[in-house]
This record gives C-alpha cells, structure tokens and sequence, in this order.
C-alpha cells in the first residue's frame, strides 16, 4: 500500500482555487500564467545560472536567486530561514537536457 | 467530431540554451504540513507523476513506510516508491499518488496520466510549442 495521509482519488480536485493565485480569473486570460514571476525569471536567466550555479540547488522567489545549496533539504531551509516560503526550487543541470529519454519509471 | 474548449494557452519553454522547447509548468507539491514549489514537464508517455526521492525527503515523506514497486521505462524497470500527496497546478488542487524515483534525478518531474491528466484537459501543439489546457470538471463553454 502507498503512503496515505489523504482519502482522495488521484486527480481529483480537492479545492478549487489555490488562494494564492486565483486560477478563475486566470482561466478567463488566456496565455498569464499562475504564480509564473519565478519560472518566468528562470526561463530568462537559466544560461546565467548554469554558468555560475552549475549542480547546486537554487531556490528563486521573485526576480532573483535567494538561496543556493548543495541539496534540497538545506535549500529549503535556507530559503525558509529567510522568510521565503514558497519559493520555486530546481537544480541547475551540469550540462543541458537535449534529448529527453525517461528512464525507469 | 467533437470540440473541446480550452480555457489555458501556454508556451513551451527553454530554461537552458541546447533544450528544446518543453511544455513546463510550475507545480506545488503538498505532503501533510510541507510543501514545496518546484516545475513539471507535461508528460503524456507518464502513467503517473514522478518526482525524485529528494523532492520526497525534503517534503518529509518517510519512504520506508512506502510500499515499493516497479515501474517500466525506456531504460528497463526501477523500483519508485507511490505516495499520496496533493499537488497544484495553474492554481488548481488535485489529490495524486506520486511515484518518488531514485533513479529519475532530473530536477524537475513528470505531470502523468492518472492524476494530472484527469484534473486538465490535455492539448499539445507541437507545430505551434503551445501546450492547451482546461479544468477537465469546469469545460470553459
């Protein structure tokens, strides 16, 4: 059995609207995004990162990097420590993903 | 022929320069009390969403207390480790059983089939890179 700790049934939706980003109002402007500053930021400056952060954890709220780390749990405290609470995590690729073959799974 | 609405019209991206362009979106991954914002290829080749063990760890998943499986890919089978958790994407909250990967490290995950794919309809515009999406329980007539 897998981990439970909800009773819903996988794709259900459990609420309507994240509070944090009125997705309604979202659905009627088609093309604006949902909460997209971070990856809009990331998308714009990710060969900028790779350059400088090249296999580190980064964590970005708003315009910028707030926090860098070598993984994903002290990331998160980083960026937590610093009064950010949800901020867009990834790690930056030591080289780029050119051709997308998923592994097992 | 049917037509279907779709409220959402959303350019693939190119974070780093040698990517193609991806349909990419930003997700939230919620496991009891923690939560974490991370971004996921729409993937239809996915049966389910797929994170990495380290997503779960750092959302405080206990991985022991999962029941282990084996899940097929391009390179073979692997053992992912199925948790339920809910995630939100484009503002909307679905419950989904993820399957948390030692062997998918990539940084960002996978939006699959059972879960993803049932709260959205899916389009794909490969011509155009667009991807196309709808609430699947709100069609926007």
């Amino acid at each position: 059995m897998p981990v439970t700790h909800r009773g819903e049934t996988a794709g259900q939706t459990v609420a309507s609207v994240d509070p944090e980003s009125a997705a309604d109002d979202r659905m009627a402007h088609v093309g604006h995004d949902v909460r997209d500053e971070e990856l809009d930021w990331l998308t714009a400056h990710g060969d900028e990162l790779a350059a400088k952060y090249a296999g580190k954890w980064v964590a970005i709220d708003g315009p910028g990097v707030v926090a860098v780390a070598d993984d994903l749990v002290p990331l998160l405290e980083q960026a937590h420590a610093g009064g950010r609470r949800h901020p867009l995590v990834t790690q930056i690729p030591l080289e780029p993903i050119g051709n997308l073959v998923a592994p097992a799974p | 022929m049917p037509t279907l609405p779709f409220r959402l019209a959303i350019p693939y991206r190119r974070i780093y320069s040698g990517e193609p362009l991806r349909p990419l979106l930003r997700v939230r991954l919620e496991y009891g009390n923690t939560s974490l914002d991370a971004y996921a290829l729409v993937d239809s080749g996915a049966d389910r969403t797929t994170f990495s063990t380290r997503h779960a760890a750092a959302l405080g998943v206990d991985l022991s207390a999962a029941s282990p499986t084996r899940a097929r890919g391009v390179g073979g089978s692997d053992v992912v480790f199925p948790v339920d958790l809910v995630v939100t994407a484009q503002g909307v909250r679905f419950a989904a059983q993820l399957n948390f990967s030692p062997q998918w490290t990539t940084a960002f995950g996978l939006l699959g089939r059972a879960d993803f794919f049932r709260a959205f309809r899916v389009a794909f515009d490969e011509p155009d890179e667009m991807l196309y999406l709808d609430r699947f329980d709100e069609p926007g007539t």
